[in-house]
């Protein structure tokens, strides 16, 4: 999985901008599935017929779109001024590198005199090296994106840390689940989601246009673990946790039993979680519509939306168990 | 109709939000008679269907809705207390020591943990407890919790009722269950074959949560017209003038560039022609109800929001006037009446 | 462009809420150029032009908002005053001192607290609008409830300001400029060339928007191919205001976003916009900053199975003010684009 995982991470995808990792999922998943398509948001939608003699439509949606900035106006000394695509934390970004989609590098500075805590949307610039405003504007365009350089590294214990794992882990997952299935009981539509970080867009839409009877989405959560945190149920290496409730959503009773029978019976470990702020695609894949079934999957992770995300290896495995479970399980 | 009796109960089944189907045999047992059809949807509303009889009839869509505040458990502690989170916006000044009861695997009384005053200092008394600081003791150990109360469980208040004096009813669950028995009522009253529609009542759920789930009602029933009740504040000391209602001085109003214009005129006037007391009431931009969602989903109805006053919102004892109940029924009569009486005769 | 059938629109009077008598201008301005008109369930006017030869290759769908910001009367006072509530993000700077309009036509003026009463504090900050007032001279209560009542809107006093150079001042400018250019699109159509199925929707309820917008409902029920959104964009664009806070510059051509606050635009429509006005000498311009603006694209382009959006803005000084500035400069280089994207 490690291997994918790389080949995501290193695909280009901020939000809006998503062509660069849709080809590379597009190219990976195809042979495992009947069909993969596009729709017009740009949520890339991968069929697979079932089997099964009564098989429900389930959908997997994991976002491929990762935080990053788009470039709003170039100065007369051609210094980039940014506009945030999703919930990135500016004083993590500041003076790190950021690659553009053509790789060309830059570097993210705050203004002369301002203070860490003041770091914020113009507040910030992206200086490529570039003289004069002439000389940037033949590399780089209003409207273009750019984002923190990618990377994958492995650590103790089967974690990985790098950026951005939010949420090609959960592409990896789908990928994985497609792969693996023994068989497709259901009918699965493996999606995965534009524009979740800037607020989960494309599951809404892509949501109607399934009309799923079952839904699972799978992203990154958090780790109770480390130093001086709040408390919090779910830690890294206990297992994949299964949703019960975030900010924006309360699962359905019947997909967390579903989920947690299955673990059981495949004897994968699992948690409970329950996020009282931030949300995913959840919310948007219950209410599409007339409603479905709806929960989640959250991949444990430290220090989410930094450049140094931290997973663990063992509770992605569990969780491609359950959606796989999901692809082959008879539902009510 | 015995109103009161129909409060209590009714009022005091369990719906904590994402739990609307705990109590299901039950609400249905009390709301059902006065409807032709039940359905129990994917997103759990709950919804109540009286026909007029007549093909391709109006649909008169009436939301109140069926969830309420709470709390639910996200953590054990290795003392065996629950820690918890909230869901919806319960006030969390009334929760320490607060009697609870757990909906575990056995439903079990719970009491919220508070550190006495004595051992604190100074400024720490002059603060309140933070909910993600808050525990409930349940009497049991960590290892009987996990197994009895696990992280996921809800928890409510006690469903006990008073009656103060001028008649009063205090209890958990008023927001919005109480706003269900003007609607029976009107029900019970109105002959639906002088009608022109059908008449769809929504239990909704999950309102306390950001309304999630009324719109997926709506994308279903496409409803020609809707009408949202839900509970407002009810003037009390410190409270304010033009925005908080008159107990005991009908049912509110809302005003609102959200709401269909005509369809509320029409509502105001008709209260005026059949003596109705009623409170107009101006909430201009946005309504923080259901009718937020339902005026723009699917397509689009015109809505009209009314409101029950009510006294201390998300407490253990919302209170209302029975007076405000019956004059709500009595207007929603008045009005499903003008709207969709038979033109024919 | 004429500007004639704007002056009349900008002398409306319909704020979120009350859109009516904005509507049936514009019905009886476009109805002689359309196969069909007619509103939805919560008051958008919808538009429809086919293609006179051939069935229509897409369904296109062309959104302007006709309400604008105003109030809503909260309650009167005793003493015959009325107090408001705001409807939409009204700048409250520019509402102390000010005349108004209620929709039956009567005036009145916004007041505060006197200035030589204010303390050194109160003088420096924007009166909070429960401290305002509207004067309408009335002597008690009861006279005031013979002109007016809870409920009752109103708006900015409407005016309409020719300057120099081609610039124009008046309130709801930005808006109804956007309203008058599909006007005067649909007026000027060529049906014979059309190969697409055209909807204009002029919308309700844009002002009090937070998370729906009015024109969703439409994009709901029509279920577009692609659409166009043309709405004010702020302009700062004077001494004082950092380059890349301005917004967009009055006069420097129709604004073209990649993206704001809410919607990232169909890249490829937004690219071949900039292109074909770089090709046929349109000025366009970027908006210098995307902090705060959004526009209705925000519902729309989620709507359904997704409704791929595109956003052209009319750069507007004092936005959501009694005085809004527009350039007709960029009102021209707007249809001009316009025309080119129907097709």
């Amino acid at each position: 999985m490690f291997t994918e995982l790389k080949k995501f991470v290193m695909a280009d995808g901020v939000s809006g901008d998503e062509a660069g990792i849709s080809a590379v999922l597009a190219a990976e998943i195809a042979p495992y599935v009947d069909e993969v398509k596009t729709d017009a948001m740009g949520n890339l939608i991968a069929f697979k017929k079932g089997t099964g003699k009564n098989p429900k439509k389930v959908m997997f949606a994991a976002h491929m779109d990762e935080i990053g900035f788009m470039v709003t106006f170039i100065d007369d000394k051609g210094f980039i001024r940014l506009s945030k695509m999703g919930g990135i934390n500016y004083g993590a970004a500041a003076f790190s590198e950021v690659v553009f989609k053509s790789g060309l590098r830059g570097v993210i500075v705050p203004d002369a005199n301002t203070a860490p805590n003041d770091f914020g949307p113009n507040k910030v610039y992206v200086d490529i090296g570039a003289r004069t405003k002439k000389e940037a504007e033949k590399k780089v365009k209003i409207g273009d994106t750019c984002r923190l350089t990618p990377s994958l590294a492995k650590l103790m214990n089967g974690r990985v840390y790098g950026r951005p794992i939010d949420d090609r882990i959960g592409c990896v997952m789908l990928f994985e689940a497609a792969r693996t299935a023994k068989h497709f009981e259901n009918d699965v539509y493996f999606v995965f989601t534009v524009q979740e970080e800037v607020g989960v867009r494309g599951a809404k839409t892509a949501a109607f246009g399934i009309m799923p009877d079952y839904a699972v989405a799978v992203d990154i959560g958090g780790s109770g673990d480390v130093p001086n945190c709040a408390p919090f149920a779910v830690v890294l290496g206990n297992g994949i946790a299964i949703k019960i409730k975030d900010g924006m959503v309360i699962c359905h009773k019947t997909m967390v039993d579903t989920m947690k029978k299955i673990a059981e019976e495949t004897k994968t470990p699992y948690q409970l979680e329950i996020l009282e702020r931030g949300g995913t695609d959840t919310c948007m894949l219950q209410q599409t519509g007339a409603g479905c079934i709806a929960g989640a999957l959250s991949v444990p992770t430290r220090y989410g939306h930094s450049g140094v995300e931290i997973v663990d290896m063992g509770d992605v495995a569990g969780g491609v168990k359950i959606l796989a479970g999901l692809c082959e399980a008879e539902l009510a | 109709m015995e109103i009161k009796k129909l409060l209590t109960e009714l009022c005091g089944l369990m719906s904590v939000v994402g739990f609307e189907y705990h109590d299901e045999e039950k609400l249905t047992a009390l709301v059902a008679p006065y409807f032709d059809e039940h359905e129990y949807d994917t997103v759990g509303n709950h919804i109540f269907i009286k026909r007029c009889g007549k093909e391709n009839a109006k649909r008169l869509f009436i939301d109140v809705h069926y969830d309420e505040v709470g709390l639910m458990v996200k953590g054990i502690t290795d003392g065996g207390h629950l820690r918890v989170c909230m869901l919806g916006g319960l006030d969390a000044r009334i929760l320490p020591a607060s009697e609870v009861i757990v909906y575990g695997k056995e439903t079990l009384h719970g009491i919220v943990l508070m550190k006495p005053t004595v051992l604190m200092d100074g400024k720490e008394k002059e603060k309140l407890t933070a909910v993600p600081e808050l525990l409930v003791d349940v009497g049991l150990t960590k290892a009987e919790a996990e197994e009895l109360t696990p992280i996921g469980t809800p928890i409510g208040f006690e469903p006990a009722y008073t009656e103060l004096r001028g008649g009063y009813i205090a209890g958990k669950g008023m927001d919005d269950k109480c706003c269900a028995i003007p609607v029976m009522a009107a029900v019970a009253v109105l002959d639906m074959k002088e009608l022109d529609c059908d008449i769809y009542f929504s239990m909704s759920a999950r309102e306390e949560v950001g309304h999630r789930a009324v719109s997926s009602a709506v994308f279903r029933i496409r409803p020609d017209a809707a009408i949202v009740l839900d509970v407002g504040f009810g003037l009390a000391p410190e409270g304010k003038k033009p925005d908080d209602a008159d107990m005991k001085g009908g049912p509110i109003v809302t005003l609102s560039a959200l709401l269909d214009k005509d369809f509320t005129d029409m509502v105001i006037e008709t209260a005026k022609k059949a003596e109705i007391p009623c409170q107009p009431i101006v909430d201009a931009a946005t309504t923080g109800t259901h009718a937020d969602e339902i005026v723009y989903a699917a397509g689009g109805t015109p809505t009209v929001l009314l409101g029950v006053p009510l006294w201390f919102m998300h407490t253990a004892n919302e209170t209302v006037a029975l007076d405000d109940l019956k004059y709500t029924a009595k207007l929603l009569v008045a009005v499903i009446r003008e709207k969709f009486g038979r033109k024919d005769g | 462009m004429n500007t004639e059938f704007l002056k009349s629109l900008a002398k409306v009077c319909a704020p979120s809420g009350a859109e009516k008598a904005a509507a049936s201008i514009i019905e009886k301005e476009i109805a002689p150029f359309c196969d069909e008109v007619k509103y939805d369930k919560i008051g958008n006017l919808i538009a429809k032009i086919s293609p006179k030869n051939g069935a229509p290759e897409k369904k296109m769908m062309l959104v302007s908002h006709m309400d604008e910001v105003g109030f809503m009367v909260k309650s009167i006072d005793n003493d015959g005053r009325v107090r408001i509530a705001l409807l939409g993000d009204v700048d409250t700077r520019t509402l102390s001192g000010r005349r108004v309009t209620f929709t039956n036509g009567v005036c009145g003026i916004v007041a505060a607290k006197p200035i030589h009463v204010l303390s050194e504090g109160e003088r420096s900050k924007p009166t909070a609008v429960k401290s305002l007032y509207i004067e309408l001279g009335t002597k008690d209560k009861a006279e005031t409830e013979e002109l007016i009542r809870v409920g009752d809107y109103g708006t900015f006093e409407p005016k309409f300001v020719e300057m120099k150079n081609g610039h124009l001042a008046g309130k709801a400018l930005g808006g109804r400029s956007c309203v008058a250019l599909l006007c005067e699109l649909i007026r000027t159509i060529d049906k014979e060339k059309l190969k697409d199925e055209l909807y204009f929707v002029f919308s309700v309820k844009r002002e009090i928007a937070k998370m729906q917008f009015g024109a969703e409902t439409a994009a709901f029920t029509l279920a577009p191919d692609f659409a166009v959104i043309l709405d004010a964009t702020a302009s700062a664009d004077f001494d004082g205001v950092k380059e890349y806070d301005r917004g967009a510059k009055c006069g420097g051509g129709v604004v073209l976003a990649p993206a704001d606050m809410k919607t990232i635009y169909d890249r490829r429509a937004f690219a071949e916009a900039v292109s074909f006005c770089e090709e046929n000498e349109i000025s366009f311009q970027y908006p210098a900053t995307a902090a705060g603006a959004e526009t209705e694209a925000s519902a729309i382009h989620k709507t359904g199975v997704g409704i791929p959006s595109l956003s052209l803005g009319v750069a507007t000084r004092n936005l959501r003010s009694g005085a809004e500035i527009i350039s007709q400069n960029d009102l021209d280089a707007t249809l001009a684009l316009l025309k080119h994207l129907v097709k």
